[in-house]
């Protein structure tokens, strides 16, 4: 599938996006905002760092639903690679942890995740435990064991200040007006998340394994008939959406600089707008990176109008991709859920 | 018709919350993580309704006991929730014991 015929194939989303935006732009023109004050660089800039981890994770959950099995537990991967990069950058460094430890501690963080993702992936696939509660069990598990490595290390439920991660400048291109300094002059992390969205749509279109985790969603049976064995393909999906999903939270941590334990962590329900995200996109890498990029600019909006000096309700904001996918999915309706989602496959041999 | 009844009766479990136990209102998030833990409920139950009454009781014995342990022993009380996720988890995965009980050769027909 060619870019130009996700276009297609999704006019009426991207429609309905381009129809949003520009209402809002009509919105804010009419009501005399200081329109140049709240879109400013910096905050193109921080919506795309608050937009990686969701992306990160989107693109995970979306590879292990492509295969056929709702990863619901992203939410739990993600505090857990939260939890997992702050103790260990506070281990491996002794306490003063520097740019070299962040890196590090994503990194030991990605391997840990790596280690529970394949735990997950097997009492799903092997031993075919109901997808939604697991799920939903992970995330419970994330919530009690996050914060309590907190406690076990720092004595509380926050970490003290660590270090966050700092930009990557790119010389001459990062002299560009407007365009350099958002691209090219900032973390490093959220390159690599603009790189890893096009070559995993890349990945799931155009090469022989993408086909692979399509047809283990779409059609088990064909693909077993193939002599390819499916619960391997989706154990590859599972575990790589863990392990991404851990990474987001990783990402969000080496960007915060802190771990925070305490209410629903400072994951703060990311995962589950990473999942919106990606069904917002229509299954799409792509469009999952754009969604979560809507969705962050959402969230950083807010901090844009505070600002100005116009209020609106936090409650409010988070609120708003729910309603939006319930709107997308009533209204257009054109979602394809891949239709072997959710059940176990039984080999016949 | 069936999805409309499951969301009023959750709708009343929620005004129950508010009324019984708080007692006012505060931020909905006070709510917390009650709706998720029904679900596994259900499934502990096996979607029968009777079998909720124990299923109930376990996830709310779990819940009070978490802050009783937080008020007179020295364990975080985040270990709680951990171990109510742990405890979801394996409801999840009925498969997981009858294989088991099938290796050990405790029954468990195939």
């Amino acid at each position: 599938m060619s870019f130009a015929e996700y276009i297609k194939g999704n006019s009426g989303r991207v429609a309905g996006i381009v129809v949003l935006v520009a209402a809002a732009v009509l919105a804010a023109v009419a009501m005399d905002l200081p329109f140049l004050e709240i879109f400013t660089v910096g905050f193109v800039e921080r919506s795309l760092q608050a937009a990686t981890p969701i992306a990160l994770t989107a693109i995970g959950g979306l590879y292990a639903e492509k295969s056929g099995v709702f990863n619901i537990g992203v939410e739990g991967f993600m505090i857990f690679g939260a939890a997992i990069a702050a103790t260990m950058m506070w281990i491996i460094s002794g306490g003063s942890p520097g740019q070299s430890d962040v890196w590090l501690a994503i990194l030991a963080s990605v391997l840990v995740s790596l280690a529970f993702a394949i735990v997950f992936a097997v009492l799903l696939i092997r031993y075919e435990a109901d997808q939604i509660v697991a799920g939903l069990a992970l995330w419970f598990i994330g919530l009690g064991f996050g914060p309590f490595m907190a406690v076990l290390v720092w004595d509380s439920r926050n970490s003290p200040s660590l270090e966050s991660i700092n930009d990557l400048t790119i010389p001459v291109l990062a002299d560009i007006p407007v365009l350099g300094p958002i691209f090219f002059d900032t973390s490093p992390l959220v390159m690599f998340t603009a790189v890893l969205a096009v070559a995993a749509w890349k990945f799931l279109n155009d090469t022989r394994y993408g086909y692979w985790i399509q047809a283990a969603g779409e059609n088990p049976e064909a693909l077993d008939t193939a002599g390819i064995s499916v619960k391997r393909v989706r154990y590859a999906a599972v575990i790589f959406s863990g392990v991404m999903a851990g990474l987001g939270g990783a990402v969000l941590l080496a960007q915060a600089g802190s771990f925070t334990g305490t209410g629903e962590t400072m994951v703060s329900g990311r995962g589950w707008i990473g999942i919106v995200a990606y069904l917002f996109g229509n299954y799409n890498p792509l469009g999952a990176a754009v969604a979560a990029l809507v969705f962050g600019g959402l969230d950083m909006l807010q901090i844009q109008l505070q600002t100005v000096g116009i209020n609106v309700p936090n409650r409010l904001v988070n609120l708003f991709p729910y309603a939006g996918v319930i709107l997308v999915l009533t209204i257009w309706g054109t979602t394809r859920t891949p239709s072997a989602v959710g059940e176990p496959y039984e080999s016949e041999e | 018709m069936t999805m409309a009844l499951s969301g009023m009766v959750a709708g009343i479990a929620g005004a129950v919350f508010a009324i019984m136990i708080q007692g006012y209102y505060t931020d909905p998030s006070g709510i917390g993580t009650y709706g998720f833990d029904a679900i596994a409920v259900s499934l502990l139950a096996a979607n029968n309704p009777i079998g909720i009454i124990p299923a109930g009781l376990l996830f709310g014995g779990l819940e009070s006991a978490g802050s009783h342990i937080g008020i007179y022993t020295d364990v975080p009380v985040q270990l709680i929730d951990g171990v109510i996720g742990l405890v979801i988890l394996f409801v999840a995965v009925p498969e997981l014991f009858r294989m088991a009980a099938v290796r050990t050769g405790l029954g468990g027909e195939r």
